[in-house]
């Protein structure tokens, strides 16, 4: 049971700050290390003090809630929360907290609903929990959407230990106090933080203030590094490459051959055990009963996310194929810096073929060789290599920059012959498509998800005719299945009839809405005040062609309303991004080409109205029409 | 929400439940066509429901108590690979009605040798908590495993017990899957001395055998069924009461030594069970919450206006927040309780209003109601599968007006959309009921009229124009207007205003009655469309239909099979006043164009008055759902607009 107080006479001030529905009015965290005798370790009080002002309903609703993420947690310590409204200060004497158990200590969280909230009101908490501290690396984000005063980060602990810590995007350097006996306090500050809003193509998560720490040595022993990449990578070597049992190898050894791998080539070795472990074997962190069991994992197919490395390893070495085993981080959520070391960028797992110069990405259904997830390469990575000393090995570690696939990696070419029928009383149109690499992504490995008869919905969205009202007359796919994925364009062919769609009718003149034929463009034609630069997901190449005939007794006057180029060059004054279309006339036949690039996934906030101007001209291009009229 | 059997009838269905568990990385790719992925043909197939049982055996123990008892068994056979992406299963079930026990799951694998299978038996089981979407604390619990090896040609069984503590939550039975069922059956086992009810609901009730046999002193009821179409769920979930087979079953009383005791023979039983968790609802002090009534009320004269007031406080200063644990779930937390902590679920709020009235000397009532997902009424199936909400009724000189707080911006004397149609269940004191239908609202007082007058300035359309939102249409926009930030909000109205093409700029908007639920919500707007009018030499060609609405919305019959369910009914209007160039004529305008149904209609025309084209579009939607047989009268009126939608006006210099 909660109780509430009778409310304490208080001269409130509100914080007044137009446009805000939400204002943090404090917001910090303290980190204080200390040797626990009971857990015979170095553990952590970690303190969150917050002060969170609501102006508004949504608020209201999304702040009178708080969860806890338990994963680490020992116990909470304390727990104080209080809400100040005008008319006083409620306490609430005892926190009625939730637990929730989720299937894994990762999902499990404790949480409580703050009483008495009201609009203007502010909501202050501030709570203690002993945890598991994450010396290897870990973070603290401080700047978000909302307006943040107030904030403080704060480590403290003996003076015998010391860490490395690094500010982002501006949040405030931290600094070392030494001046109290036997203690370390580093500390960073900041009055007010902006809010910084997700902006489109801008790398919004990994621009946000924040600070990343690690521990570095513990005295006396200061030449030891701890939790260095040189450590890791031998962990990791060992981990994976341990001897393993004799049934495991055996097991091994006949997969191998059924996989009939000694005749192939590296590429096709690699090719063949990825795809044969990507269809077969389940990857869920649920699986409890020795999941790393490669025997086990052959029969049950089933494992977690180190086991189907180790599942990879083993096939590999097995097999004489030489690889690299990687880590790296989600550059859409925080791009790995290459300069400071810390295992908090660690966050997934990739290989490297040296034979080959190809990544995988091995936990990744919808990825394959060569393809990683788009979000993982522009990025750097640790590398593992494992190295032979006698009859043991080392892993040896190295930093990577994992390189962007090019442009022409990620094609998407459309190729439209339209047939005007009779006078305007329908449309034919023959429409081809091709796209590869990264394009495909999200439509390959699902299309053989979908039964036959009801492929409709994704085949209308591919020939871009989903919301118009046409006739599919014929229609075949080629390299649609997994067989095929990523190494072969996937490729569709659909012949479409229409006398209700993509032309219009103005009296006596037909309206051909020529611009429609490429599909619907993303536009950016809202100015707003732009913060953060461009990165794109990956580099693209989209390549389009119509055809017509203009019918006998026809003109089209205003043909030279297709014409259209925009290219930026980059500082080496190679072309970096564009939009051109042209069209040549042989008779009354019409030729529109037209070509849309982006060969650099990064453009400084200089460039970024280059950049605008380059998406809306394929916006523009959507509404090119041209007009039919009797000559 | 006292949601909880259809939470439970959910769980049930394992497939079901699939579409929950789906990997988070495969659901971008999936969201657009899952549900599709599930048809009726069977080629491409993932798999089947070779076959679905669930035994229910029934007693009563020596205590004269009842017992329900029932074991659920599910084999689903895989035809090809993507079987992997089905490996995570879990059962859910509420751990204060009913309690899951011996579960056991294995996968059968295909081996070298023809028809022989290799057995692997599921090994961890995993229990946890299970919170339910909205609900900020429940007692929700799931078992979860995965089904190991799974291939083309293997075939997954698992089954349980599930004891329910609470008889009345015991009793319905789906009987299709999102895959293809191959066989079900579902049995009861029951002494003769034990009452039972039972009804089949769904559009096609004809594929359910049922039969009953004599057993001893028990009689047996099976229902049994074959080769049922698996579910296509282009439209949401809500359908499937309304249109999937599906069995309600509960005990209507039992006889023990010698007496007859009554379980939920009728409403007047399902009555006096919830009437027993709002009885005794009474707060120590509440002088605070008082003080408050008063200082609502306070000027007001009539006794409307004082429950508009307290209605209107409720709504705006009470958070939704659902808290159901065990009986919890039914029983409303006390009005002190739930002022001092500013929130609560439907039933809380509704105890609160019910004070609130009591305080100012205003009678009203407790009332349970099931919303617009539920089928049944309380005649057919007087139990709790027919209620998940709870309001407070007023009642003025006949007239009925549902108070239901948990959406902030509804007013008076309109009941929430999700209520619309369906029974109150009105509690009248001493141990009295009455049960009174919903209104459904006419789509007059949902109207949005748009009108807006334009002009051409070189190549560009620039206007001036005003909307006003009336009824349900005002509900979400306001929530929008009033929480959103300022460059959300901007694109918030843009997208709302768009007019032409997304070159749409919206110069200026500002908003009246926005605070003001009793009046339709306006908004004035001034803006421009960049690349929509087409100048050709000496003419203006221009697309009038600046709006088209429904254009899309052409129903494709060869993958939608089921009725199409909309919240509320609606008129939507577009008035654009075309100001005519100087030096210009109309040379061109389509003609006047028309579908009029009983139950969806629309009205295209145009009007030269002297310098101004008028061009008046309105589209009515009379009902809350178009059945099968409407959707080729429906899509002979979407082409219809479709066809009109393509006409442009032209206009001439004038030599």
């Amino acid at each position: 049971m909660r109780h509430t107080t009778g409310a304490k006479s208080l001269n409130i001030k509100l914080i007044d700050e137009p446009g805000q529905n939400v204002v943090f009015l404090k917001d910090m965290k303290t980190i204080e290390f200390f040797y626990d005798e009971e857990f015979n370790s170095l553990v952590q009080y970690y303190t969150v003090h917050n002060k969170i002002q609501v102006n508004a309903h949504e608020a209201i609703e999304i702040y009178n809630k708080h969860y806890i993420a338990t994963a680490r947690v020992l116990g909470i310590e304390d727990l104080r929360v209080r809400v100040i409204t005008p008319n006083g200060v409620k306490e609430i004497d005892e926190v009625d907290l939730k637990d929730y158990e989720g299937e894994d200590k990762y999902s499990s969280y404790k949480y409580f609903a703050i009483d008495g909230v009201e609009i203007g009101s502010q909501i202050e908490f501030i709570y203690t929990l002993k945890m598991v501290p994450q010396l290897e690396g870990s973070r603290e984000l401080f700047q978000s959407d909302e307006l943040k005063l107030n904030n403080d980060f704060h480590i403290y602990c003996e003076d015998k230990i010391h860490f490395n810590l690094k500010s982002y995007n501006g949040f405030a350097q931290v600094v070392l106090d030494t001046a109290t006996e036997g203690k370390n306090h580093y500390s960073a500050s900041m009055d007010r933080i902006e809010p910084l809003r997700p902006e489109p193509y801008g790398p919004y998560q990994n621009s946000l203030m924040r600070v990343e720490y690690k521990v570095s040595y513990i005295e006396p022993a200061n030449d030891v590094k701890l939790y260095t990449y040189d450590q890791l990578a031998n962990q990791l070597n060992t981990y994976f490459l341990e001897e393993i049992s004799k049934k495991s190898i055996a097991k091994l050894k006949k997969l191998s051959q059924e996989l009939k791998l000694s005749s192939r080539s590296e590429e096709e070795k690699i090719r063949t055990i990825e795809d044969y472990i990507k269809r077969n074997i389940s990857i869920s962190e649920a699986a409890t009963q020795d999941p790393e069991n490669i025997e086990l994992i052959l029969e049950k197919k089933v494992t977690n996310q180190r086991g189907v490395m180790k599942l990879f390893a083993w096939l590999f070495s097995t097999n004489q194929v030489d690889f690299l085993l990687g880590l790296t981080s989600d550059r859409s959520r925080v791009k790995m810096d290459s300069e400071f070391e810390s295992y908090n960028w660690l966050e997934n797992y990739l290989f490297y073929f040296p034979g080959i110069d190809k990544y995988m990405a091995p936990t990744e259904m919808l990825f394959r060789l060569g393809f990683i997830p788009y979000n993982w390469s522009n990025n750097y990575g640790l590398f593992i290599k494992s190295v032979k000393i006698g009859n043991t090995s080392a892993g040896i570690g190295e930093i990577r920059f994992i390189e962007p696939l090019p442009y022409d990696a990620n094609e998407d070419k459309i190729n439209v012959n339209v047939k005007i029928d009779g006078d305007f009383d329908a449309l034919k149109l023959f429409i081809n498509r091709e796209m590869s690499g990264y394009n495909i992504s999200f439509i390959q490995p699902v299309f053989d998800l979908v039964p036959e008869k009801e492929r409709k919905m994704v085949i209308n969205e591919l020939l871009n005719i989903s919301d118009k009202d046409v006739v599919l007359d014929e229609f075949n796919m080629e390299n649609s299945s997994l067989e095929t994925f990523y190494q072969k364009p996937l490729i569709l062919h659909g012949v479409v009839t229409t006398s209700n769609s993509f032309f219009d009718k103005a009296g006596n003149r037909y309206l051909l809405k020529i611009g429609e034929l490429i599909g619907n463009q993303v536009e950016m034609y809202q100015e707003e005040d732009r913060k953060l630069p461009v990165e794109n997901e990956y580099n693209r190449n989209y390549e389009r062609t119509i055809s017509f005939n203009i019918p006998e007794g026809y003109e089209v006057r205003n043909l030279d309303d297709l014409n259209m180029d925009l290219v930026y060059k980059d500082k080496d004054g190679q072309l970096s991004m564009g939009f051109q279309s042209n069209y040549t006339m042989a008779g009354n036949e019409v030729k529109v080409t037209i070509n849309e690039f982006y060969k650099s996934l990064e453009y400084p906030l200089e460039q970024f109205e280059d950049f605008r101007r380059v998406i809306n001209a394929a916006a523009d291009f959507n509404k090119k029409v041209l007009i039919f009229q009797k000559g | 929400m006292i949601v909880r059997p259809l939470i439970d009838f959910l769980n049930r269905n394992t497939v079901l439940q699939k579409i929950i568990h789906i990997k988070p990385i495969l659901l971008p790719v999936l969201l657009g066509c899952w549900f599709n992925t599930f048809a009726q043909t069977r080629d491409g197939e993932i798999g089947q429901v070779n076959d679905h049982r669930e035994n229910v055996i029934i007693s009563i123990d020596e205590a004269g108590a009842l017992k329900i008892e029932s074991r659920i068994s599910e084999e689903v056979q895989y035809f090809n690979d993507n079987a992997k992406l089905f490996g995570e299963e879990a059962v859910s079930y509420s751990a204060s009605f009913a309690e899951i026990t011996d579960m056991q799951a294995s996968t059968s694998v295909p081996t070298d040798k023809s028809n022989k299978y290799k057995k692997i038996a599921v090994t961890d089981f995993i229990k946890s908590d299970n919170r339910s979407d909205g609900v900020f604390y429940d007692d929700q619990k799931k078992i979860s495993f995965i089904f190991p090896a799974l291939q083309a040609g293997a075939i997954t069984s698992f089954s349980y017990t599930k004891k329910y503590f609470e008889p009345r939550l015991w009793g319905h039975f789906l009987f299709s899957s999102l895959f293809h069922v191959k066989n079900c059956v579902y049995t009861v086992t029951a002494p003769t001395t034990i009452r039972l009810k039972y009804k089949v609901f769904g559009d096609d009730k004809s594929q359910i055998e049922f039969r009953q046999e004599q057993k001893d002193k028990n009689t047996v009821y099976t229902w049994e069924a074959h080769d049922i179409d698996k579910i296509t769920l282009p439209k949401g979930a809500d359908g499937i009461w309304h249109d999937e087979p599906h069995l309600i079953i509960y005990v209507e009383s039992f006889t023990f030594n010698g007496a007859e005791h009554s379980v939920l023979r009728n409403i007047n039983d399902l009555y006096t069970w919830y009437h027993s968790f709002t009885k005794g609802l009474e707060d120590e002090n509440k002088d605070g919450l008082a003080d408050l009534v008063a200082s609502i009320v306070e000027g007001k004269s009539t006794e409307i206006e004082k429950v508009e007031a307290i209605y209107y406080w409720v709504q705006q200063n009470i958070k939704y927040i659902a808290i159901e644990d065990g009986l919890g779930g039914f029983k409303p937390r006390t009005a002190n309780t739930v002022f001092t902590r500013r929130y609560g679920d439907c039933k809380d709020m509704s105890n609160l209003l019910y004070n609130m009235l009591g305080m100012a000397n205003i009678q009203s009532h407790l009332t349970w109601i099931g919303t617009t997902r539920i089928p049944y009424s309380y005649e057919e199936v007087p139990t709790p599968m027919s209620s998940n909400h709870m309001i407070c009724t007023y009642k003025n000189d006949g007239n009925y007006y549902f108070l239901d707080a948990t959406d902030q911006y509804n007013k008076l004397g309109i009941p929430t959309t999700h209520i619309q149609g369906r029974e109150a269940l009105i509690d009248m004191g001493n141990n009295d009921y009455e049960i009174v239908p919903v209104p459904v609202v006419s789509p007059e007082l949902n109207q949005v009229i748009d009108s807006a007058t334009i002009g051409v300035v070189n190549k560009r359309i620039s206007g001036s124009g005003k909307t006003s939102f009336r009824g349900y249409n005002r509900l979400a926009i306001t929530n929008n207007l009033e929480n959103l930030n300022s460059v959300a909000k901007q694109n918030f109205l843009t997208a709302l205003l768009r007019k032409g093409n997304n070159k749409f700029s919206l110069s200026t908007a500002n908003t009246e009655y926005l605070a003001n639920k009793n009046h339709d919500l306006v908004i004035n707007y001034d803006f421009t469309i960049d690349d929509y009018l087409i100048q050709n030499q000496d003419e203006i060609l221009l697309n009038p239909h600046v709006s088209k609405d429904l254009a899309n919305s052409y129903i494709d019959t060869s993958m939608v099979k089921t009725s199409i369910y909309y919240p509320f009914k609606n008129i939507s209007a577009n008035v654009l006043t075309i100001q005519i160039p100087a030096g210009y004529r109309v040379s061109y305008v389509p003609e006047n164009n028309s579908y009029a149904g009983d139950d969806f209609s629309y009205k295209l025309d145009y009007r030269h008055v002297g310098d101004k084209l008028i061009v008046e579009q309105k589209i009515t939607l009379n009902t809350l759902k178009i059945t099968p047989d409407q959707f080729d009268e429906w899509n002979t009126m979407v082409k219809g607009l479709f066809s009109a939608y393509r006409e442009s006006v032209v206009m001439q210099k004038k030599h």
